[in-house]
């Protein structure tokens, strides 16, 4: 541990996850001392979680022919990239014209993308969590059988992620049936009862999302979308304490 | 057309609706701020520049990415909360009918 005062720059930088890990876990030493400067800070985690929701369609997707920014882009860098169209957009155009697109281009989507597997995610918790007779149909003893069954049923690779460190423990997992087509679902307690539920599947549209809180009656959690892999990690605890577990979940899935 | 079917397209909806509320919520209190705060705040938030390259392309030092990052994040929040404030009053005052 350094004794370097953590600054207002520390905090943002870990709002933006842009820490060492053991500057990282100073800051979070910290706010775990300062409950006050941590409520602001996961409120700035929020603001973030949100814009990135909701600048996605603009970010992830095609521009509209009607939203012709190439050229003002090329203006302020050389060369195009995705990686302005928010900023060109929300900069040059004004944001009455932009949020009508961004509200249109994404009722589009979310229907059927991220919105519903959030959705298919809480379904999953409420029907399997409260179940203590079978809320797994593989129990986790039988890992390997597991994850050879979901990734034939899915016709991909699945990973179970491993909650160990964040202090959950893996039960098993079972297939879910979805309008959009199977998914695997993972389930993991702690060892006071509490549970959490992972379900993922392949995504025709959000195929790259940013990660988003969820909150569905008495169940929150996170959903995002990387390579055309759908995540929801879902439970009953409050939501910013899911979001390091969720992280953990990303950060494994992207190590297949 | 079962019922089931029908009653998961009301579900999306509602969903979908809630969430497009929210989204252009938060866009209507970004474009409040000062075009210079916005710019860094999307640039940081949104699209995963470091604070270095933020200020690389506004061509600004790293001192004013920060300084106005953190100007847009509370100025946000206190329009967020702004609005949580008056709605809370609003009921207040139907319940208590002043």
């Amino acid at each position: 541990m350094s004794n370097r005062p953590i600054t207002e720059d520390d905090l943002h930088a870990y709002v933006d996850q842009l820490l060492e890990p053991e500057r990282r876990a100073e800051v979070m030493a910290y706010l775990d001392a300062h409950p006050d400067v941590a409520r602001r800070v996961a409120a700035f985690s929020d603001q973030r979680d949100l814009l990135r929701g909701a600048l996605a369609p603009i970010v992830y997707e095609p521009l509209p022919p009607e939203l012709n920014l190439s050229r003002i882009i090329e203006n302020r860098r050389r060369g195009p990239s995705r990686s302005w169209r928010a900023v060109a957009a929300m900069l040059f155009l004004g944001v009455g014209s932009l949020g009508g697109w961004v509200a249109r281009g994404s009722m589009q989507v979310s229907a059927n993308g991220l919105a519903a597997l959030a959705q298919e995610a809480a379904d999953s918790f409420n029907v399997y969590a409260p179940d203590r007779v079978r809320p797994v149909e593989v129990r986790a003893s039988d890992g390997a059988q597991l994850v050879q069954w979901l990734s034939n049923r899915l016709h991909q690779p699945i990973k179970v992620p491993d909650l160990t460190t964040s202090g959950y423990r893996l039960m098993g997992g079972r297939l879910i049936p979805t309008s959009h087509g199977p998914a695997a679902m993972f389930m993991y307690d702690d060892d006071r009862g509490d549970r959490l539920v992972v379900l993922t599947r392949p995504m025709a549209v959000d195929q790259n999302a940013p990660m988003t809180p969820q909150l569905k009656g008495e169940v929150s959690g996170f959903v995002w979308a990387d390579a055309g892999m759908g995540y929801s990690l879902v439970g009953q605890s409050a939501v910013e304490s899911l979001r390091p577990i969720a992280n953990e979940v990303r950060k494994q899935a992207r190590e297949i | 057309m079962t019922i089931d079917e029908t009653n998961e397209d009301d579900f999306g909806r509602d969903a979908v609706q809630e969430q497009q509320l929210m989204y252009r919520d938060v866009l209507d209190k970004l474009a409040k701020l000062p075009e210079d705060q916005r710019a860094v705040l999307l640039l940081v938030a949104v699209e995963d520049l470091s604070y270095a390259d933020a200020a690389k392309v506004l061509d600004i030092p790293i001192g004013a990415v920060m300084s106005r990052l953190s100007r847009a994040r509370e100025k946000l929040q206190q329009e967020i909360e702004g609005t949580a404030d008056d709605a809370s009053r609003n009921v207040v005052k139907l319940r208590s009918l002043k």
